[in-house]
């Protein structure tokens, strides 16, 4: 027997372990569509309780559109349920042609190629693009996507500490002797919501000659005038050589993602990228969904704009109440409590009044920077938020942490 | 052990060996050895089937670098112990945090 006693038994420690550290990822099994209100059934066989979803990366609102839903059904209709194939075998449809050429016309680019996700794209396109005599200098903190990927290629890997332009143009100077050099970055970070600079960073390409790698997972859809990422933030529209990103967030929230940019580095993902080449295609009913996502936020800035709307409203509400929250403009606001049990703990406590949100702590963040990682979505409206602050206070209330500074809370519970 | 030869080399009067100096001489008697006992013909035979198959085969001495936390291993090789330093350095830089989706 292959799975012996001693084999089962390894494994069972090694869960322990991972519980231990307080890394043990528990599924809530929710019985409604996502949306800004959803029955959350936790701890599982507890009865499904209503909350708030404050922890979704549903920033359009777009998960459960009935314009989206019935795009996909009529996907599932005249396209089918699934392909059998790989794309370059016999699973490429008109609507995945179709769904490539508007992502390159909302992107800004010249050329996209569909991925199973945006995991799948960042693990593929590098070993693509790059070989043992170029270098990948990348942001520390880049999503655990971008790291995997990195480590698949041959190219020389490098680092620059987190958003420092400083030390991202040393890096390039170092590597002159490289054949290419490319600067790796998300578009907005994940845990702290802030964006890379990217007007910067193109600055620099510019002057060190290297090409510029985003990941705009948590930006596509809605950050920037029109919701095209964070290239349109900085006014860097057509400048960025590879842009990742995902359909799974705020393009509609289903699953998939996507290389964009140069023509001729799509054009080596689609010959040499692995995950591409290797896994089935995007289904029918995802591009079908994913192609009305595109058709209703390039008709109208609408939900972006109440987005916005809803972020600047909750940074107000959670500062004025005084909670410290890490500043910026993403829809991504983290609400610091320093202290991992204590971020367990408030999160429970609200789960308790009607609000879903989780905590984060080391290894997930840094040391000493737990926290509750809060995401605003179009699908709120001001009476969430409203309820939402006032279930906050309520438990911030109890554990004394309004008005505290950060030195105040650490002296309390530690970090 | 009447057959066992000694290599005895004194060092300069004054000097005390390194960390990195007996890691060096550790790892030159390492490919002494290898290269005497445990370079066999099954390897010559892997080299010819790569060559046949239209690769180009290099293999020969090189630095190891890794590092360990818990259950995570990093490592990394290099040309010289600065090379293979950086590369696990970049490694584990990227294993300081598990990020979230």
């Amino acid at each position: 027997m292959a799975f012996s006693q001693a084999a089962r038994d390894w494994y069972h420690r090694e869960i322990a372990g991972i519980r231990d550290a307080g890394l043990y990822k528990e599924e809530r099994f929710i019985h409604s569509l996502q949306d800004a209100d959803i029955e959350v059934e936790f701890p599982a066989g507890a009865s499904p309780a209503r909350v708030i979803n404050l922890c979704a990366n549903n920033y359009l609102g777009l998960s459960s559109h009935p314009e989206v839903i019935a795009a996909a059904h009529e996907g599932l209709d005249h396209r089918g349920y699934g392909l059998s194939s790989v794309r370059f075998i016999c699973g490429t449809q008109d609507i995945h042609r179709e769904l490539e050429r508007k992502l390159t016309a909302f992107l800004g680019t010249e050329d996209t190629l569909l991925f199973p996700s945006c995991m799948d794209a960042n693990a593929g396109v590098f070993e693509a693009v790059l070989n043992e005599q170029d270098v990948m200098i990348a942001d520390r903190l880049v999503h655990a996507s971008i790291v995997d990927g990195m480590r698949l290629c041959k190219a020389m890997q490098d680092t620059y500490k987190h958003a420092d332009m400083g030390h991202l143009e040393e890096k390039l100077v170092e590597h002159q002797d490289k054949r290419f050099r490319l600067i790796i970055t998300d578009g907005v970070f994940s845990m702290d919501g802030d964006l890379a600079p990217l007007d910067q960073i193109v600055a620099l390409a510019e002057k060190h000659n290297a090409m510029v790698f985003v990941d705009d997972s948590h930006a596509s859809g809605y950050i920037g005038k029109t919701g095209r990422g964070t290239h349109e933030h900085f006014g860097v529209l057509g400048k960025i050589d590879i842009i990742t990103t995902t359909l799974g967030k705020a393009l509609g929230g289903a699953s998939g993602g996507c290389v964009s940019g140069r023509a001729e580095l799509v054009e080596m993902c689609r010959q040499r990228a692995r995950p591409y080449l290797f896994s089935n295609t995007v289904a029918p009913v995802i591009v079908s969904g994913a192609l009305k996502v595109l058709e209703l936020i390039s008709a109208s800035t609408e939900r972006r704009d109440k987005l916005e709307e809803n972020t600047r409203y909750w940074r107000n509400l959670l500062t004025d109440a005084g909670f410290d929250i890490k500043k910026g403009s993403s829809s991504i606001v983290p609400v610091m409590l320093y202290n991992a049990k204590l971020a367990q703990d408030v999160a429970r406590d609200l789960f308790v009044e009607g609000i879903y949100v989780i905590g984060f702590f080391f290894p997930v963040v840094a040391k000493g920077q737990a926290r509750i990682r809060t995401q605003l979505s179009a699908a709120h409206d001001k009476h969430h938020l409203d309820r939402a602050i006032a279930a906050f206070i309520k438990v911030g209330k109890k554990y004394d942490i309004l008005g505290k500074t950060k030195a105040e809370v650490i002296a309390t519970y530690g970090n | 052990m009447a057959n066992t030869q000694f290599i005895e080399v004194p060092l300069p009067e004054g000097v005390r060996a390194s960390h990195m100096d007996l890691e060096l001489l550790k790892a030159m008697l390492h490919a002494i050895v290898c290269l005497h006992f445990e370079w066999s013909s099954e390897s010559e035979k892997m080299i010819q089937e790569l060559e046949h198959d239209g690769w180009s085969v290099h293999c020969g001495p090189t630095w190891l670098a890794l590092c360990r936390r818990g259950q995570s291993l990093e490592q990394a090789t290099g040309r010289t112990p600065d090379e293979a330093i950086a590369r696990l350095y970049h490694e584990a830089r990227f294993d300081t945090r598990y990020g979230c989706p």
